[in-house]
């Protein structure tokens, strides 16, 4: 019951609200200018009615005192006249006499009473013969609500009470008064309105004036992004106070943007710099690199034949120890020359220009396969080989990729009885093929796995895996020239995967721009 | 001008606390009578209310200031006294602060003293000769026979059927120097 009284009450309470919203959400959708003015008409009106009721009150106070004493006077006048009539008990010349109120038309009723309260005669306005107030009826007071008044006289003889008279009155005069006033209220409110509505329009300008100019420049400042606007202040009150706030918020503004430009550009010009600098330096460093390793390849070559001549003539002159020495120089020499190899063959990709064409990935892999055969000879290798797609890009470059990859795969599962290596595609993210390698070697530690691909980075000691650190850093130059990306996974003596991706299912115009772009962003030297 | 009705009279009710009491009886007895037809058997009643006319006429009429100056006004009886208690009655009330006094004459000597002098029914034979003694002086002479105006009385008590009337001669009042109210005059038979 209580529940479903509270709920019929709150229902009630918000439509309440609903309403009140509404009507508050009408006169804030109200401009200032028209709120101000509303609201100067509003009091002025409400003055008007306070000093038209006020006025009004009074004139029926003062109306309803003349009126009494216009009625006593003639009640008494009357009473005086029917004096004889009551004494010698003659009804109808008291009537008549009585039927001189006719002369006041707004008497409606007159009555006479003798002594002992019976009624003797009485007058009553023709027109009036349907409806009378009763004639007991006790004076009025209330200001609007009756429509008659009644005046009661004793009437005295000689000093002694020989009757008493009634004389009811309409207030018709009251009424053609109460007209006129509300008359001249109507046309003095008209009258008003007329001057205060022209008034108030200049007048609420002192007001909006400056609001609407902090407004409008407030527009202007979003609109054209200017801070270097200012609103005049023409006040010095709250609206003044306004302004120069605005004002110092703009300066402020203004002077952010300022400092925020100027930082930015010294930002530009110094990253610009540094930029220039280092293409510079790399340039300088990649060209130092390259001549030293193709310098260091004529004193290798000559250490290494010599090596070799001396190793011929060896078992005529020297000892076994000495054979020794000479097999570590020719090792470390041999070492030295696939290192210089690898270096000018990094070198190379950074510089070389790329010979884009379309390539049948599953060929060429089975080509690197195929080449490794003479070295895996004796080893228990299973190949696992998915269909590989069609790709655009350097075919040389590419299968320096797969070499690479491939050769650590069979170096790193050489400990295992069985090599398990897994070649395959799946189509990664959109418009990239994702490429990988999977092996069941040593594997790495994978919180290693960033280093993976840097310059010279090794992860095994060069006795146990052969290697010069630069594989892996090459297989990601050239990946990051077409323009994918490699990364890989590992968990030591599982294995390895490795993976690459290539974009797919581009053409060679756009593969170029978008090549040159990568270019720009993945510095490699060009 | 109105004829007038007149009803016995109940006006007197009101007045219990200063009239005397056989008056009172009086009234009473009017007011048993109230709205019947009044008989010959009855000559008190028509008393009764003529003296209570005679009262009410006082009311009504203006002394010249030096004929009252005594402070007393003198209502005389001339000839039979048929009112018996009821004009005794108003003996001792007052009219305009002046006190009412009832006498009773026989004859026309002293009766120049009076206000007001009833001429009885009586007197007929000597009305004329009464009302010839009492011109020009300020009294005011009430009769009760046909005629009583004509022959320059004042105000004749007329019966009209059942009820009891009075015509006023206007012209023998002011020649008597008597201010009669209008609207005693208004009450008046039209003659």
């Amino acid at each position: 019951m209580n529940d479903i009284a509270a709920q019929g009450a709150i229902g009630k309470n918000s439509a309440y609200d609903g309403g009140r919203l509404a009507a508050r959400g009408f006169v804030q959708r109200m401009s200032i200018k028209k709120k101000l003015i509303v609201i100067i008409l509003f009091l002025t009106l409400f003055g008007l009615i306070i000093i038209f009721a006020g006025m009004t009150i009074n004139n029926r106070i003062i109306f309803g005192k003349g009126m009494r004493k216009d009625m006593t006077v003639l009640a008494d006048i009357i009473g005086n006249n029917s004096r004889a009539a009551l004494t010698f008990n003659d009804p109808q010349t008291a009537a008549e006499i009585l039927a001189a109120s006719r002369a006041n038309n707004h008497i409606v009723h007159a009555v006479l009473f003798d002594a002992a309260g019976k009624k003797f005669t009485e007058y009553i306005r023709e027109r009036d013969t349907v409806r009378l107030p009763s004639s007991s009826a006790e004076d009025d007071i209330g200001i609007f609500s009756n429509s008659h008044m009644t005046v009661t006289r004793d009437i005295f003889l000689n000093e002694r009470r020989i009757g008493r008279i009634n004389l009811t009155t309409d207030m018709a005069e009251w009424n053609d008064s109460l007209r006129n006033y509300v008359i001249v209220f109507v046309l003095l409110t008209a009258l008003t309105v007329a001057i205060t509505l022209p008034l108030a329009f200049s007048l609420q300008r002192i007001i909006t004036a400056p609001i609407n100019n902090l407004v409008e420049t407030a527009r202007e400042v979003s609109r054209d992004k200017n801070y270097s606007i200012r609103v005049t202040k023409t006040s010095a009150d709250e609206l003044g106070v306004l302004v120069d706030g605005f004002n110092g918020m703009l300066a402020e503004i203004q002077h952010r943007d300022a400092e925020l430009r100027d930082s930015h550009y010294s930002l530009e010009r110094r990253v610009a710099e540094r930029t220039s600098q280092l293409d510079t330096l790399n340039k300088e460093l990649e060209a130092f690199s390259y001549s030293v390793s193709h310098d260091l390849r004529a004193p290798l070559r000559h250490i290494m034949g010599f090596v070799e001549l001396l190793s011929g003539k060896a078992p005529e002159f020297l000892d076994a120890k000495s054979r020794h020495y000479l097999q570590v120089i020719s090792d470390s020499a041999r070492q030295m020359g696939h290192l210089i190899d690898d270096l000018l063959s990094f070198s190379r990709m950074g510089r070389s220009e790329m010979m884009k064409t379309q390539i049948s990935l599953d060929a060429l892999v089975k080509e690197v396969i195929n080449g490794f055969q003479e070295e895996t000879k004796g080893r228990d290798i299973v190949w696992k080989v998915g269909p590989l797609p069609e790709v655009n890009g350097d075919s040389a470059m590419l299968r320096l990729v797969f070499v690479n990859l491939i050769s650590n795969a069979l170096k790193y599962t050489r400990p295992r009885q069985q090599a398990i290596i897994e070649i395959g595609c799946s189509p990664g993210g959109q418009d990239e093929n994702v490429f990988y390698i999977k092996d069941n070697g040593v594997g790495f530690d994978m919180q290693y796995a960033d280093k993976l691909f840097g310059l010279f980075q090794r992860l095994h000691r060069s006795e146990e895996f052969e290697g010069t650190g630069l594989g892996l850093a090459n297989i990601r130059r050239i990946v990051l020239r077409h323009g994918g990306r490699v990364w890989a996974e590992g968990a030591e003596n599982i294995g390895a995967i490795f993976y690459f991706s290539l974009p797919a299912a581009l053409n060679a115009e756009d593969r170029d721009g978008i090549n040159k772009n990568k270019g720009g962003v993945f510095y490699d030297g060009t | 001008m109105g004829t007038i009705r007149a009803n016995p009279i109940h006006l007197n009710k009101y007045h219990r606390s200063r009239f005397k009491k056989l008056l009172l009886i009086a009234m009473l007895l009017v007011s048993v009578t109230a709205g019947y037809a009044w008989s010959e058997k009855t000559p008190a009643i028509e008393y009764q209310v003529k003296a209570s006319y005679i009262y009410n006429f006082l009311q009504f009429v203006e002394w010249p200031p030096e004929a009252v100056a005594g402070g007393t006004i003198i209502v005389c009886v001339l000839g039979e006294d048929r009112f018996g208690a009821a004009l005794q009655a108003i003996s001792g009330e007052t009219v305009r602060g002046q006190k009412i006094a009832v006498r009773h004459f026989k004859g026309t000597e002293g009766l120049d003293a009076c206000h007001a002098v009833f001429v009885s029914a009586s007197e007929l034979a000597r009305e004329q000769s009464v009302l010839q003694r009492l011109d020009g002086r300020p009294i005011l002479t009430i009769g009760e026979t046909s005629g009583f105006t004509d022959r320059g009385g004042v105000i004749n008590l007329v019966r009209i059927a059942n009820n009891i009337r009075f015509e006023i001669n206007q012209q023998a009042a002011e020649h008597n120097y008597i201010k009669i109210s209008a609207q005693l005059l208004q009450l008046g038979l039209r003659r």
